[in-house]
């Protein structure tokens, strides 16, 4: 069944949230990792409301804010959200908190930030919307599982679907992840928020997600066959593919991504990566800017970052992988 | 009295993240939870956790809590009274 | 429902947490495994993480959260006790819950690093987030269906229940181990207490003196499949999930609405989808915290609900502590116990009813039981309610 994408909305490391301006600029950033580019936030939540949000939770508001504005929708019959390392900040805060403090007195409100859902449950206090309401975190999979629950509650009959992602860092847990055998490159660490009102209802001029699917812990040989049985599910030929959209970074001498490549060797790439970085939800906003591309041709025609590409963009075809673990494709298309 | 009640205000501000308020904005006798300044229980959970850290101060209670948090003015005054 | 593996405070299989129900024995008292210089009863599993370890068939020099472990055991136990084979293992879902994750080894680890010791980081931190025990527990028991981990706080593994339900439901998958796991940490002992909802004694569950929760820890899973698939491999239903919902109270971060009004919806809403009308609950298995918010709010959704035809109703959060993202699991388990045994289950340490509704059951006895409502709700306003019938 077809997911309508009627609004999407992300902030990444580069200028894609005011979409007048969508990535016109490459950020130079003095962070040690791809740091989110944010707008001002008081100008678009209210104050009163900020002091209790946290830098993960104040980018998923923002977006979904701009979402609420441009579909006029008022309360979604489903929100989702896949997050994969969570509220960080805070959990990093109350953690250190509590060590340094020998299990003194403490400041709760880090704890109460802390937890995953918070993200979802302050849209929903926001919105007073007492609908379904789930959050995910699997890792390079939590954008994904959400994703597909959120098509789940669309083909039950629900309609407005708000699905999202969210992902965060800070200089102490980069410290630590940098430290870490499945990290090629702490300076491809990224943040950042993507989300998208999901409805069964067509409107011209809308891209829709056609398909996703998952797989965990597949060879390379696998996935060329994953990726064949994916669009002959889907009724395409790989030259109905205008645009490959990969979670590479160009230097890679990944197995997986190469035999994608080959499986798809006539078809346009782009590595989505080298705008938002590498983080659990990457491929939220791989599939945010391919619903852009798909409903706004051109819109990369100012931008320095990204090459131009044919004006026609029709279909598109994301791969991405994380730690070779958890592997994903998703069909969109207008 | 006065700088104990300025300073409260600062502590107050940077403690709950009142972006928006400056001391000069909050009045001595301005009721802090419910309608007036807007706070909530979980800022009465941070307000005796800075008593104890600041004033070395213990609150027990969240019954006696609410009564020592209405205004600045009552912090002050038990701060004042428990010296 | 074909079978179900638990561990908890109450034991380390199905049958010695009932066993210990019967007894009307709590399993909370002072810890023995978690280091803290809290003076605190808690739900603990009553084994050393060693001790875990060589239950669940994992090497001694192997590094892995309680939480893992704790999960490893339980959902060992449901795919053993459903009779699954190799093949139909193979083709199963994984849906997990979990709020701690493998913080229990990231604190130790972290509070080391602070000092300036040395730690091994990956050992430390690569099982801290929450997708970590789903991927242990489908790499050891070769699960590898679609996996996912849902974490939304105290009702992540009824979520986790519900959401398997409804893939098998759309079609997406015909078998799926679904429930949760969470472990004891310094981090959530800290957070509950810096919130002032701890009882450091023996929580009261609904007493009208009631001070707060325990915190407790343990995991539970079901095995749930379509009813082509059990058929097609000879399999038994213990049960079925006929209902399932889940609603957001919207109200405030941490706290319930006073009318508990997140609670209602998603009890109503699993009555719609189980086409039942409220009277036909015949025990429902409250969340039941002991916190002066969970257990009011609860009861006046109970009352708004079911009026004058309230079901016998109890919490056994006295017996297992708040195992948070387990509990849903856990207590779903309990649930699918009640009926097979067609016995309520008691409230223990109740001394005096809190009087907005009837008192909750507190006797151990026996009762014709056809449909069991499962409740378990939230931070962030997260409400879930989960119905179980007789097969």
């Amino acid at each position: 069944m077809k997911a309508y994408i009627h609004s999407t909305s992300a902030i990444s490391a580069h200028q894609t949230f005011d979409k007048s301006s969508y990535l016109a600029e490459l950020e130079v950033s003095d962070h040690t990792f791809l740091k989110a580019y944010e707008p001002v936030y008081r100008d678009i939540i209210n104050p009163k409301l900020l002091r209790r949000m946290s830098r993960i939770i104040k980018m998923a508001v923002a977006c979904t804010n701009q979402i609420l504005t441009e579909t006029k929708v008022i309360s979604p019959e489903a929100i989702v959200v896949g997050t994969g390392l969570g509220c960080i900040q805070d959990t990093h805060k109350f953690l250190k908190d509590i060590i340094t403090g020998e299990e003194g007195i403490l400041s709760p409100t880090a704890f109460i930030q802390s937890t995953h859902n918070t993200i979802a449950g302050q849209i929903a206090l926001l919105l007073q919307c007492p609908n379904y309401n789930f959050t995910y975190s699997n890792r390079g999979h939590s954008f994904e599982n959400a994703l597909i629950d959120g098509c789940m509650q669309l083909g039950d009959g629900k309609n407005n679907i708000l699905v999202g992602a969210a992902d965060e860092m800070t200089p102490d847990v980069l410290s630590i992840l940098s430290q870490m055998t499945c990290v090629n490159n702490s300076s491809h660490v990224g943040e950042g928020a993507a989300f998208f009102m999901l409805s069964n209802q067509s409107k011209q001029n809308t891209p829709y997600l056609q398909d996703i699917h998952t797989s965990s812990n597949i060879g390379d040989s696998e996935l060329g066959n994953n990726v064949q049985l994916f669009c002959e599910k889907n009724g395409i030929n790989y030259t109905d593919i205008d645009l490959l959209m990969l979670g590479d970074s160009e230097a890679d001498d990944d197995q997986h991504y190469k035999k994608v490549k080959s499986v798809l060797k006539n078809t346009a790439t782009l590595s989505y990566k080298k705008i938002c970085g590498e983080y659990y939800t990457s491929s939220g906003f791989a599939m945010h800017l391919a619903a852009m591309l798909l409903k706004y041709p051109g819109i990369l025609n100012e931008s320095t970052i990204l090459p131009k590409f044919k004006e026609s963009i029709r279909t598109i075809l994301i791969y991405n992988h994380h730690n070779a673990v958890n592997h994903s494709l998703m069909l969109l298309s207008i | 009295m006065d700088n104990l009640r300025e300073k409260l205000k600062v502590e107050i501000i940077e403690l709950l993240n009142l972006e928006d308020m400056t001391p000069s904005g909050i009045a001595n006798d301005d009721i802090l939870f419910g309608e007036g300044l807007g706070l909530d229980s979980i800022d009465a959970l941070e307000l005796i956790v800075l008593l104890e850290k600041n004033y070395q101060l213990k609150i027990t209670s969240a019954e006696d809590g609410k009564k020592i948090f209405q205004t600045i003015d009552t912090i002050a005054q038990y701060i004042e009274s428990n010296k | 429902m074909s079978g179900y593996g638990i561990i908890s405070a109450l034991g380390f299989n199905a049958d010695e947490n009932l066993n210990t129900l019967k007894m009307q024995k709590s399993g909370i008292e002072k810890s023995m495994h978690l280091q803290t210089s809290k003076s605190v009863v808690v739900g603990e599993v009553k084994a050393s993480n060693d001790q875990l370890k060589s239950f669940a068939n994992i090497s001694a020099k192997k590094t892995l959260s309680r939480t893992a472990l704790l999960g490893l055991i339980a959902s060992r136990e449901a795919i053993a006790s459903a009779k699954l084979e190799a093949a139909e293992i193979g083709q199963a879902g994984i849906i997990n819950g979990t709020s701690v994750g493998g913080m229990d080894i990231s604190e130790i680890a972290y509070s080391k690093i602070l000092v300036g010791k040395a730690v091994n980081i990956n050992d430390s931190f690569s099982g801290h987030d929450c997708g970590h025990s789903t991927h242990v527990i489908a790499e050891q028991l070769k699960i590898k269906g679609y996996n996912s981990t849902i974490s939304t706080a105290c009702s992540s593994s009824a979520n986790s229940i519900m959401h398997g339900a409804m893939l098998i439901k759309s079609g997406q998958l015909n078998c799926a181990v679904v429930g949760g796991t969470d472990a004891l940490s310094l981090f959530t002992l800290n957070g509950f207490d810096s919130l002032k909802i701890l009882d450091s004694e023996w929580c009261r569950p609904f007493d009208k003196n009631r001070k707060g929760l325990n915190l407790g820890e343990g995991a539970a899973y079901l095995v749930l499949e379509s009813e082509e698939h059990i058929k097609a491999r000879n399999g038994k239903g213990i049960a079925e999930l006929v209902g399932y919902g889940n609603a957001n109270d919207a109200y405030h971060q941490t706290a319930s609405s006073p009318e508990g009004n997140g609670a209602y919806f998603a009890i109503k809403k699993a009555l719609d989808i189980a086409n039942l009308s409220a009277h036909k609950i015949s025990y429902i298995n409250a969340h039941g915290t002991g916190t002066n918010n969970n257990d009011q709010s609860e009861s006046w959704a109970l009352q708004n609900i079911f009026s004058h035809d309230l079901p016998p109703y109890s919490s056994t959060k006295a017996f297992t502590g708040h195992t948070l993202g387990a509990a849903g699991g856990i207590e779903a388990v309990f649930s699918v116990m009640a009926l097979q045994e067609q016995s309520l289950l008691p409230n223990i340490n109740l001394n005096q009813p809190m009087g907005i509704i009837d008192a909750p059951n507190t006797i151990y006895q026996s009762k014709q039981i056809s449909n069991v409502l499962s409740n378990s709700f939230g931070f962030g306003g997260n409400c879930s309610s989960l119905i179980f019938s007789k097969a």
